[in-house]
């Protein structure tokens, strides 16, 4: 059984269209969008901070372990399951995404706009005595749903290791370090695995992710064993809930992804290959040492909305308690502040654990990419002519955005514009 | 960052041979070239919180503030002092209205003017309006010492400029005090908990880390007089910062630091007195 650092697939968007403020959202990626990329939910308020770790649903049940570091021994009180629909939810809702623009009748009247929001719209008795053999205290044991939970802390890293190992927690050698790291700043760790009994018993072919709530000052996200026996980059997904704004990691820079950038058409039916590159090239731009922020949203903003938004309970069993329950609160509008955050890491360039803050910005970005299609009925008035004669370079600026996001070659992208109705002269 | 005060008293005016003066040509017009630099590099990159109108109305009210508090206290006006100041917070600070970039700016330049101990300013002007609104307002500001990232090329250009500012206004002694002290600390840090050497090096790249030590801690008007002095200074600032931050988890560390250290000037000058710096062109 190996760490499953909480594996599971980056679904993209939603698979719906959904009328948006200004222009159509289309959310076209099929199936995961990156490999390897974990999700994690963190809600602050004050020194509480409540995290929901969506667990590997693309594995086998028993394969599934997770081993975390957590500043505090956590209680049977202090630990949920979180509905995976929830998770996906505020996936969806603060995913990348495609919106597409329709031009109008140049010889019509242009229609009165609507009051502009859209940059802001979107919307056991011998374990023990092992254990104590071992160096290694349990802290506290217990069972949540279909998972065995139990929190460790330990004075000596190579004891800690042996006692996992022999529990059927494969962490590698290599992993001591980290632990003995982990130990020496008070660290407990919080594991999980898989009773596959009670897992039967329910019916269910699916993991719920785990939530665990604690009262720390430390608010970070430990990363460094995750990368311990991984081969290649970790994709991580961070949302975050706060009450006043955006969150941040203090110790690496976060940075905006490019948005509002109009691209070519044919890009709708192939979104996921587009911002897989787009993100590459992002990533290598900013030295592999960046994290990027990908949605920030003040969810009193929603006027209307991109995504069905998240709803007061939705909020709540994320962890922000500080929301008033559904019916309790007035108007559409949540106290809340959405963060999300995409992550590429790997030792080499991500030496450090991730430590956060929130800030005061309240600014809403989204990375949203725009396609214009063009208007395509009868008309011959002057404005029409002058409208045809325009479209080319409007393609051309269209070809020239792709390369610029991706890398991707300017020819083959001219080629399929031209292949695919949208001519560059 | 480094600030300086125009004979801001009729006392200190009277006699400028008192002090050291910094030789060559004044470094503060270093300090002003690198900032700028700095700040446009900042806006271009379109950083997460950073607004082009920020830096103007901020730099905007120092300069005002400037102009009012020489007016009241009847001394010549020279815009480089305010413009650091406004610079410099430009760089550091972050905030979500407008209204409090100004007020940054006007307390910086306030404190200059009204806190002093035997004519010298007790805080640098743009450390003091960063923790007064850290303190006061920690829901409407923050700074991002993460926004500078780790990149050599950075670090390496920072530190080149910052040593062509310091050793002008001879000074670099307190910021390879507070690199040594601040360093070794996280050093031990990484020891005791058995890391890999990558992360305190990681952790000394931070670019918000060499803004502060090369341009803030620096500051020759408001840091002991006495080279003993300094490094005491720097060594309480590396301590208490550490503490702060890695005991506390308290982001902005370094500037808290700063400013809880600053009140030890008077003290230490009184304690290891020595001639008081002035700036070459005042």
């Amino acid at each position: 059984m190996r760490i499953a650092c909480l594996v599971l697939a980056l679904v993209f968007g939603v698979a719906e269209s959904a009328r948006a403020f200004c222009g159509f959202y289309v959310a076209r990626a099929d199936g995961a969008l990156f490999n390897k990329a974990s999700k994690v939910v963190l809600a602050r308020a004050g020194d509480r901070t409540v995290i929901t770790m969506a667990s590997d649903i693309s594995g086998e049940p028993r394969d599934f372990a997770l081993v975390i570091p957590v500043p505090t021994v956590v209680k049977r009180e202090q630990v949920r399951l979180v509905q995976s629909a929830t998770i996906d939810h505020i996936d969806a809702y603060t995913a990348p995404r495609l919106v597409e623009y329709h031009d109008y009748d140049p010889c019509a009247p242009p229609p009165v706009p609507m009051p502009m929001t859209a940059s802001r719209a979107m919307g056991g008795a011998e374990a023990a005595l092992r254990a104590n053999a071992l160096g290694v205290r349990i802290e506290a044991q217990y069972s949540v749903g279909e998972y065995d939970i139990i929190v460790l802390s330990g004075a000596d890293s190579a004891g800690l290791l042996t006692w996992l190992n022999e529990n059927g927690y494969k962490v590698p050698d290599a992993a001591k370090p980290v632990i003995g790291s982990y130990i020496q700043q008070g660290m407990k760790f919080f594991l999980a695995k898989v009773n596959l009994e009670r897992q039967a018993a329910s019916g269910s072919h699916f993991l719920r992710p785990i939530q665990v709530d604690y009262e720390s000052r430390k608010f970070m996200l430990p990363i460094r064993l995750g990368t311990v026996n991984a081969d290649g980059p970790q994709e991580l997904l961070i949302y975050t809930l706060t009450e006043h704004g955006r969150v941040e990691t203090t110790n690496y820079r976060t940075v905006r992804l490019p948005t509002g950038t109009e691209i070519p058409l044919y890009v709708r039916d192939e979104f996921a290959s587009f911002y897989r590159a787009m993100f590459d090239r992002q990533a290598r731009d900013h030295d592999d040492s960046a994290v990027f922020l990908e949605y920030a949203w003040d969810l009193n903003w929603c006027d209307p909305c991109a995504a069905p938004p998240l709803s007061a309970d939705e909020l709540r069993e994320l962890g922000a308690a500080w929301v008033a329950p559904a019916g309790q609160s007035a108007g559409g509008g949540q106290p809340a502040f959405v963060t999300r955050l995409h992550v590429r890491y790997d030792r080499a360039h991500f030496p450090e654990d991730l430590v956060l803050q929130e800030t005061a910005d309240r600014e809403n970005y989204q990375a949203r990419y725009v396609l214009r299609y063009p208007f395509t009925g009868e008309a011959s008035c002057a404005a029409a002519r002058s409208y045809q004669a325009e479209l080319p370079r409007r393609n051309a600026d269209q070809a020239r955005n792709l390369a610029e996001l991706t890398g991707w070659a300017d020819a083959a992208i001219r080629a399929r514009m031209t292949e695919t109705g949208q001519p560059l002269r | 960052m480094s600030q300086t005060i125009v004979s801001p008293s009729p006392r200190s005016l009277a006699r400028p041979a008192s002090g050291i003066a910094a030789p060559g040509i004044d470094a503060r017009w270093l300090q002003i070239g690198t900032l700028a630099g700095l700040l446009a590099l900042l806006l271009l990159r379109g950083d997460p919180g950073v607004e082009t109108l920020q830096a103007p109305v901020c730099i905007g009210a120092a300069l005002l503030a400037q102009a009012a508090c020489c007016r009241l206290f009847k001394v010549p006006f020279d815009w480089r002092s305010p413009a650091i100041s406004g610079l410099s917070l430009s760089l550091l600070l972050r905030a979500d209205a407008l209204w409090l970039w100004a007020l940054a700016g006007a307390l910086a330049i306030g404190s200059k003017f009204t806190l002093r101990v035997r004519g010298k300013h007790v805080f640098n002007p743009a450390n003091f309006a960063i923790a007064a609104l850290l303190l006061a307002a920690p829901d409407a500001v923050w700074v991002s010492p993460g926004q500078w990232g780790d990149t050599l090329w950075l670090g390496a250009l920072l530190v080149f400029a910052a040593i062509a500012v310091l050793g002008r206004a001879a000074r670099a002694d307190t910021a390879l005090a507070f690199v040594a002290c601040y360093g070794g600390l996280l050093l031990i840090r990484c020891l005791l908990l058995g890391d890999p050497l990558a992360i305190p090096a990681h952790q000394m790249r931070s670019g918000a880390l060499l803004l502060f030590a090369f341009f803030m801690i620096t500051d020759p008007r408001a840091t002991p007089d006495s080279r003993a002095g300094r490094l005491v200074f720097a060594a309480c600032v590396a301590a208490l910062a550490y503490w702060l931050q890695f005991r506390w988890q308290i982001r902005p560390g370094l500037f808290l630091a700063l400013f809880a250290v600053s009140p030890l000037t008077p003290l230490l000058d009184r304690r290891l007195p020595a001639r008081r710096f002035v700036w070459s062109g005042s």
